[in-house]
């Protein structure tokens, strides 16, 4: 029997659903529920075929099922290409091939289109996580395919187990080489665009009373740093990203007119510059963060720098994405700007939040430079019992800051940070809100600083006559501790971040495992193709290019194959075949015309009689030679030349 | 099986023509068995016991009583019971008045050739009376050991398990068979001679020996002399892997195992007349000496003697 017709039996099939079922399980967190749901029912129905309970479906009703599916994946998403609805209808395909398994071929099928599945989990994200997942599903569904396709009974398991990881282990070599040398493209290749990026956590280019606050409960990492140096301390780690300028009364926005690139004249430095790498998690916007100020004339490719001293992408960041700066804390920015070209950041409406403005009127009256105005500001906050918290109750939808001020007087960072610059620019101040991370923790395993979601921060830039811009941060006035402590420090008690912040040992764990991701980003999914350029051209590779990439590999993976075929082929004859087997195997061929060829569990002396009976003519040569290569091979004393006699017979018979 | 006699040396051919004579005297009485019958010798030349499993009435005693009237041995038949005890079988020590004391009185096993009959009637207590006495070649009472004859042949029988009111043997026990195997039905032409001819016990109870006692032990001494080459090792070998590897039975051969087919298989070279094992020796004996070593792992496995044999000999090529 062959693969073709051979009926599947039970334990065959019970391979194959749990394949199907591991390669397809990850994908409930990325795919609608149903396509599982129908997998779980043809699952079922199957098994109910196997028992004899029911009929597989026929072709009509397949077809049917065929097109539903069609129909199925189109309403979810209304396509059927693109990474949601193509694997969506993978799932749904592999879940009706099921249906349709008669023969052990029908199996393999099945155990190919889970590998297919299994490779299709990395389309929607490369973490550390799905690479583990996917080891042991690719070794079951190997032992698996072993199993399905064997030809005689099932080997037990565990043999099966140990067979397929030797024959998976085989395939490490040729893994290392592909992926050294395997060409990368300037993005992943696979970073197949998704159109819905809503479930991404992150900072938004607008921020009303609440947007920061909701990013606190978040554990997820925003980023990762690794300074070449000594970290500078926390009340400088201001991670700038968004610049918002526009204000509406109660929620600001990015203007625009900004995004326009940096007039290069208008650089200056000061003080030590510091340097480091940042690995951002996709968040699917064009902006990147850096520590102020970075120098516009390193940065990295394909992004500019804003006049407000953002630095923007070309294309959103999609896919985890590595960037070197370097950046002069003490640098002065637009020092010598013109009032006029400020106006954009003292725009605000009047006819809002009309006691702030008042209040701020008056200080701008009685005080003598604008640095007073400042200090007036923080020192209501600082003296005013302001209290700093994540929950703080709504506030009026009208004159929100207003309301801070004078009632509420509760907040988070972006209602103080709101509430500041309103007043600033009141004051005829130009002001401006930024938003970003502040902080970071630094991994004891790792020397590099995570950054999270919960690090998200507001603040405020004031531009001052002489000075240019300068941070001012009021939520450092109201509670100094969320500059040096964090978040979780500065929050009063029973507002605390969860879990992994109050107990030591899970900290510990939580900050292994953030090496460990650190270290994945780093040198598995950050070997993207300017280090892979790198390390080409210091293994040797002169100009790397595609072409040469391809060759090589091509060239390496042919070696590393024949290698292993050699290796595999010593090893399963651990004997070298002596000249007495080479002879008899010379005479079994030759006389395998008369009676067919010598089956395997044939004895010479069995497979002897066969021929002479077929042809009693070379009876006697038959049995000569035969007892020739018996007296060489199993008797005691083989008599001298015996090989050569054997030859001079074999080569004699004439068929 | 070819029984090419082709390329004796002298001791071959004395041996030969000694297990000849003792070949066609039984075939005369055990009709249409030759094969059977080859087993049987081997089984004793290699020092081994033999298990006979078949329903009543295919000939197992009478086998077993022309072996022993054949080749000239002391004879005892063991009827198992359900209530056989141990003492029934090896012997019990009675107190004697004129000496005051006990002296041992040996039981039917002391005897060379032994028909244990329907062994697994027995409860397992008288079994393993039995089966120690053919492990120990010796029996112990009261402290004191009593030397079995030599040779010691245990000929067994055993209905197939299904038989109501039997106690199957376990598997350890039947490992101490060195061959298991079975008669089966007459064909047609060999069952007229049976229903025309003679009574086949009284043409066994005329049987002359035709072997005598120190030429069969000098033969047993003889098998594990009989060369077995580099290649034919390898052979075994690979016979014991594969059924270890195999997932068709719930465990492989045992060294032990092994070491009993080579012995097999050594003593059927030397009535076959080979001057050393080749593989058709293994393959001859390989089903009565390893089916009942491996017990199939469900039912889609190979179940009878002569299918496992096939299946392990077609899955082992021949070095």
């Amino acid at each position: 029997m062959n693969a073709a017709t051979q009926r599947v039996d039970s334990a065959r099939l019970g391979w194959t659903i749990a394949c199907l079922v591991a390669a397809a399980a990850p994908h409930l967190a990325n795919l609608p529920p149903w396509p599982m749901a129908l997998m779980l029912l043809t699952i079922l129905w199957r098994i109910a075929a196997q028992r004899g309970h029911r009929q597989l479906p026929g072709v009509v009703i397949r077809l049917l099922l065929a097109l539903a599916g069609f129909a199925g994946v189109f309403v979810s998403f209304g396509t059927i290409t693109g990474l949601d609805a193509g694997s969506t209808l993978l799932v749904v395909m592999a879940a009706l091939k099921l249906t349709e398994t008669r023969s052990v071929r029908d199996l393999i099928v099945l155990l190919l289109i889970s590998y297919f599945l299994i490779v299709t989990q990395f389309l929607f994200g490369q973490s550390i996580l799905v690479a583990l997942y996917s080891i042991p599903a690719i070794w079951i569904i190997t032992t698996a395919l072993l199993q399905v396709s064997s030809p005689a009974v099932a080997m037990p398991w565990r043999r099966a187990f140990s067979r397929s990881g030797l024959l998976l282990a085989h395939a490490v070599p040729l893994m290392l080489i592909a992926f050294v040398l395997f060409p990368r493209m300037s993005g992943p290749f696979w970073a197949v665009p998704r159109s819905d990026n809503s479930a991404v956590t992150g900072l938004s280019d607008q921020m009303d009373p609440g947007s920061i606050s909701r990013l606190l409960e978040s554990d997820a990492v925003a980023f990762r740093a690794v300074f070449d140096d000594t970290p500078p301390p926390a009340s400088q780690r201001y991670w700038r990203g968004p610049v918002l300028s526009n204000f509406d009364g109660r929620r600001w926005s990015i203007f625009q007119e900004n995004d326009r690139e940096l007039l290069p004249d208008s650089v200056s430095r000061a003080g030590d510059p510091v340097n480091y790498e940042i690995t951002l998690e996709p968040h699917h916007r064009n902006w990147l963060f850096a520590l102020e100020l970075p120098n516009p004339a390193q940065l990295p490719r394909k992004t500019t720098m804003t006049a407000d001293r953002r630095l923007l992408r070309s294309d959103p960041v999609t896919h985890l994405y590595q960037y070197r700066l370097e950046s002069w804390p003490e640098n002065i920015a637009d020092a010598s700007a013109r009032r006029w070209t400020l106006s954009r950041d003292l725009n605000f409406p009047a006819e809002r939040n009309p006691r702030a403005q008042a209040l701020v009127r008056g200080w701008a009256e009685s005080a003598s430079d604008p640095a007073d105005v400042v200090r007036q500001a923080l020192q209501l906050f600082r003296e005013q019992p302001f209290h700093y918290t994540r929950a703080p109750r709504p506030l009026d939808q009208r004159h929100p800051v207003d309301d801070f001020l004078f009632s509420s007087r509760r907040g988070f960072c972006e209602h103080y940070a709101s509430a500041f610059t309103l007043m600033m620019r009141a004051a005829g101040i130009p002001a401006r809100v930024v938003l970003g991370y502040q902080g970071g923790e630094l991994n004891p395993f790792g020397r590099h600083m995570t950054v999270r979601q919960s690090d998200a921060h507001a603040w405020s830039e004031v531009w001052l006559l002489g000075r240019g811009w300068v941070r001012v941060d009021p939520t450092a006035a109201v509670a100094p501790e969320r500059v040096e402590l964090g978040v979780a420090g500065a929050l009063p008690a029973g507002e605390g971040l969860g879990l992994f912040r109050s107990s030591a040992w899970l900290r510990q764990v939580q900050f292994g495992w953030d090496a460990l991701n650190n270290g994945w980003n780093q040198w598995v999914l950050g070997f993207a193709r300017e280090e892979q350029r790198t390390l080409l051209r210091a293994l040797g590779m002169k100009r790397p290019t595609v072409r040469k990439m391809l060759l090589t590999l091509i060239g390496l993976a042919t070696v590393t194959l024949s290698a292993l075929a050699g290796w595999l082929m010593l090893q399963s004859r651990p004997a070298a075949p002596d000249p007495l087997a080479i002879l008899y195997r010379r005479f079994c061929r030759k006389v395998s015309t008369i009676a067919g060829p010598r089956k395997p569990g044939e004895g010479p002396l069995d497979f002897a009689e066969r021929v002479a009976t077929a042809r009693p003519a070379i009876a006697t040569e038959v049995h000569a030679i035969t007892r020739q290569y018996l007296a060489a091979r199993y008797f005691p004393d083989p008599p001298e030349r015996c090989v050569a006699e054997l030859r001079r017979q074999v080569g004699a018979l004439r068929t | 099986m070819t029984t090419a006699n082709a390329w004796p040396a002298e001791a071959v051919a004395e041996t030969g023509s000694a297990l000849g004579a003792v070949m066609d005297q039984l075939g005369k009485v055990i009709l249409g068995k030759d094969e059977q019958l080859r087993l049987c010798i081997a089984c004793l030349l290699a020092r081994g016991h033999l298990l006979i499993e078949d329903i009543p009435g295919v000939g197992k005693t009478t086998l077993a009583h022309a072996l022993a009237r054949t080749l000239g041995l002391s004879y005892q038949r063991i009827q198992f019971t359900s209530d056989l005890l141990p003492a029934d079988i090896v012997g019990v020590s009675v107190y004697e008045r004129e000496s005051s004391e006990f002296r041992f009185h040996p039981g039917p096993v002391f005897s060379q050739l032994v028909l244990a009959d329907e062994v697994n009637r027995a409860t397992p207590k008288a079994q393993s009376a039995l089966l120690e006495a053919m492990e120990e070649n010796q029996v112990t009472a009261d402290g004191r050991s009593y030397p079995l004859p030599n040779p010691f042949f245990v000929v067994a029988t055993q209905n197939p398990t299904y038989q109501i009111g039997t106690f199957p043997l376990p598997e350890s026990q039947l490992d101490r068979f060195l061959m298991r195997i079975e008669l089966g039905y007459p064909d047609a032409s060999v069952e007229k001679k049976l229903l025309t001819g003679r009574d086949r016990r009284d043409i066994v109870a005329e049987l002359a020996p035709a072997i005598d006692t120190e030429t069969l032990t000098a033969i047993q001494t003889k098998v594990p002399e009989v060369h077995a080459s580099e290649a034919l090792i390898q052979y075994l070998q690979q016979i014991v892997a594969f059924t270890r590897e195999s997932a068709v039975f719930a465990a492989g051969l045992s060294p032990r195992a092994a070491i009993v087919l080579l012995r097999a298989a050594q003593a059927w070279a030397l009535m076959a007349g080979h001057r050393g094992v080749v593989p058709e020796d293994v393959q001859a004996v390989a089903p009565a000496v390893i089916a009942h070593r491996l017990r199939p792992r469900d039912e889609s496995a190979p179940q009878t003697p002569r299918e496992i044999g096939e299946f392990v000999l077609a899955g082992v090529p021949i070095p």
